[in-house]
């Protein structure tokens, strides 16, 4: 069953294009990321999932309902925004009572076990507005634990939050995952969030630039990594054979040296193999009279595929790049 | 309908918990009985009170007027501050996440207004008649051995001065809770609901009776056109004073519907805003 739906969903902000016809489909169960650089529509895509903001056009359902009537789902939905809920006046005790009041039905996680959960138990009575950043957010996600959420979305939940916190919530959010809680989240925390999601969705300037398994999309992009006698000529080789690319900056997608060793004439070579097998690419080196000392499949990671998509995206910065990487 | 019924109880609960609402009331107290005080001390002194009965009555009128007018920017700056402020704070991402429509947000809070109205009148009403028994009984108001008013003459007439003035209190409320929905942040939204109202209250005697089509002539304010401006006179057995039925029946019936089109507006607003 689909958790969230949204179908050629679009945010225009006048002229300027906040998403555009973006089809997201999250399935019960999965955790799910939202990725993308600043200001490519991953808040205001979760905005409009949780009717908060009305798209220009499209159509959003969560848990079955229309975004717009969000209020029919009843506490189970709950989301923890980048930037936190704090009520003036309460304590943290009361912030949460607050929250479960507003859910409206008791039962499911008492604030207590929400509190324990989410490491915020020493903090209940100390008021929200002297809380730091990174605890503020720790009692928000606290307050959406509360009840019992079948779908829960975080924007940002990440950011602010020490080593330590990361992976307390980490821990936590997998814990909820196995709970079947579904769970979306937007983060700039590639490497954290590449152990956490099942599947994800990379947003670019408004527009969909991948979605699926991460498993199959970081599958399909498999690389080569070979060490040549002779990797000038090796590259220019393989760049002559259609659907071979070799990969010029492998910084650019994070899979080690390429360059050619000062030392010796054996270098290293990472290249996209297109359909192209490793048999064929061995077969082609040797032909060519060049020695393979190695060549083995590289697995590509999710800051990799990322930074990849970046990279190949129409007026792309290096600067963006870098800044997610 | 529940969903209004969750944020009513939500707000009453952070109203209850939030320490700034006990040293408002605390104040609104304190006002009440300091201006009941100063009636007491006026009445004692040179040129004071002629009356030989009921000299209970004129500082309970001053006490409570002050104490309301005082509560009026309080429900004005409390309804102003409350969307746009949880907006900011982002309370209102909650409340709409959970459970509650746009629509809900407006109407709960609007259903919790007479709960805050009747705290302060009740408040501000019982910290100055304890400050006016000091001055003496809430007898009838006699004068030079002739009854002016009876005791139950004087009561209906502050029961029917407090009834007049509920529904506006509510209406302002309601004009709080539109400037809320419109305003950009919560500082804005309390400049603008005061703004607008002290220029209303500048100006209404410029309007000469139209301005009795609007809600705001029938609460108490520094400028008073309402009936308990007149209680003031009547609690001292002026015979000039008096509310006369007309103003009576409008400020029974104006603000009501007036502050059923503020919200509804608030709620046109709200509905259109991103969050």
């Amino acid at each position: 069953m689909t958790a969230l739906l949204t179908d050629q969903l679009t945010r225009r902000f006048g002229d300027v294009i906040g998403v555009d016809r973006v089809s997201l489909s999250v399935e019960r169960g999965q955790i799910f990321g939202l990725l993308g650089p600043n200001g490519s529509g991953k808040s205001t895509t979760l905005a409009c999932a949780l009717g908060l903001m009305r798209p220009t056009s499209g159509r959003i359902e969560l848990l079955g309902e229309p975004a717009q009537s969000i209020h029919r789902t009843r506490g189970r939905v709950a989301a923890v925004f980048d930037e936190p809920m704090r009520v003036k006046g309460l304590t943290v005790r009361q912030q949460l009572r607050y929250a479960a009041t507003l859910r409206g039905h008791a039962g499911g996680r008492s604030i207590d076990e929400a509190l324990e959960l989410t490491g915020c138990a020493s903090l209940a009575r100390r008021p929200v507005t002297g809380l730091s950043l990174g605890q503020c957010k720790r009692v928000a996600i606290a307050s959406a634990l509360g009840g019992r959420p079948e779908l829960l979305v975080l924007d940002e939940p990440l950011s602010g939050l020490d080593p330590v916190g990361v992976r307390d919530l980490l821990d936590t959010l997998r814990a909820l995952a196995q709970a079947e809680v579904t769970i979306i989240l937007s983060s700039h925390r590639l490497h954290e969030l590449e152990r956490l999601v099942s599947h994800v969705a990379i947003l670019l300037g408004g527009h969909l630039a991948a979605q699926g398994a991460l498993k199959d999309l970081l599958g399909s992009r498999t690389r080569h990594r070979i060490r040549v006698s002779d990797p000038g000529r090796a590259r220019d080789v393989l760049g002559r054979v259609e659907g071979v690319e070799c990969l010029a900056d492998p910084h650019q997608v994070g899979m080690g040296e390429a360059d050619q060793r000062a030392d010796s004439s054996i270098g290293e070579l990472t290249l996209d193999a297109g359909d192209h097998t490793p048999g064929a690419l061995n077969q082609m080196l040797v032909e060519a009279g060049i020695q393979v000392h190695e060549l083995q499949p590289v697995a590509v990671s999710l800051a990799a595929l990322f930074n990849e998509l970046v990279a190949a995206a129409p007026g792309s910065v290096a600067a963006s790049s870098e800044e997610h990487s | 309908m529940k969903g209004s019924w969750l944020i009513l109880r939500a707000e009453l609960a952070r109203l209850v918990w939030t320490r700034s609402t006990w040293v408002t009331g605390l104040l609104l107290a304190a006002l009440s009985a300091l201006r009941a005080l100063a009636s007491v001390a006026a009445s004692a002194g040179p040129g004071g009170a002629s009356v030989s009965s009921g000299h209970a009555w004129a500082p309970l009128a001053d006490g409570w007027r002050a104490g309301l007018v005082l509560g009026v920017l309080v429900l004005l700056t409390y309804s102003a501050r409350s969307i746009a402020g949880d907006r900011e704070t982002g309370v209102l991402r909650l409340a709409i996440t959970r459970s509650a429509t746009r629509g809900a947000v407006i109407w709960g809070r609007l259903m919790l207004a007479p709960i805050m109205i009747v705290a302060i009148v009740t408040l501000t009403g019982l910290s100055a008649a304890t400050v006016a028994l000091r001055a003496g009984d809430f007898g009838p108001l006699v004068e030079d051995g002739y009854e002016l008013l009876s005791a139950s003459e004087l009561r209906e007439e502050f029961t029917l001065g407090l009834l007049a003035s509920l529904p506006g209190l509510w209406a302002t409320f309601a004009l709080g809770l539109l400037i809320s929905c419109m305003a950009r942040s919560a500082t804005g939204a309390v400049a603008g609901a005061l703004g607008t109202f002290l220029a209303f209250d500048l100006f209404k005697d410029a309007l000469g009776d139209a301005r009795f089509a609007v809600f705001a002539s029938y609460v108490p304010t520094l400028a008073d056109s309402s009936p308990w401006g007149e209680l003031t006179g009547v609690a001292r057995g002026f015979s000039d004073a008096g509310f006369s039925d007309a103003l009576l029946r409008s400020a029974l019936t104006v603000p009501a519907p007036e502050a059923l089109l503020l919200a509804g507006l608030g709620w046109l607003v709200l509905i259109r805003r991103s969050l």
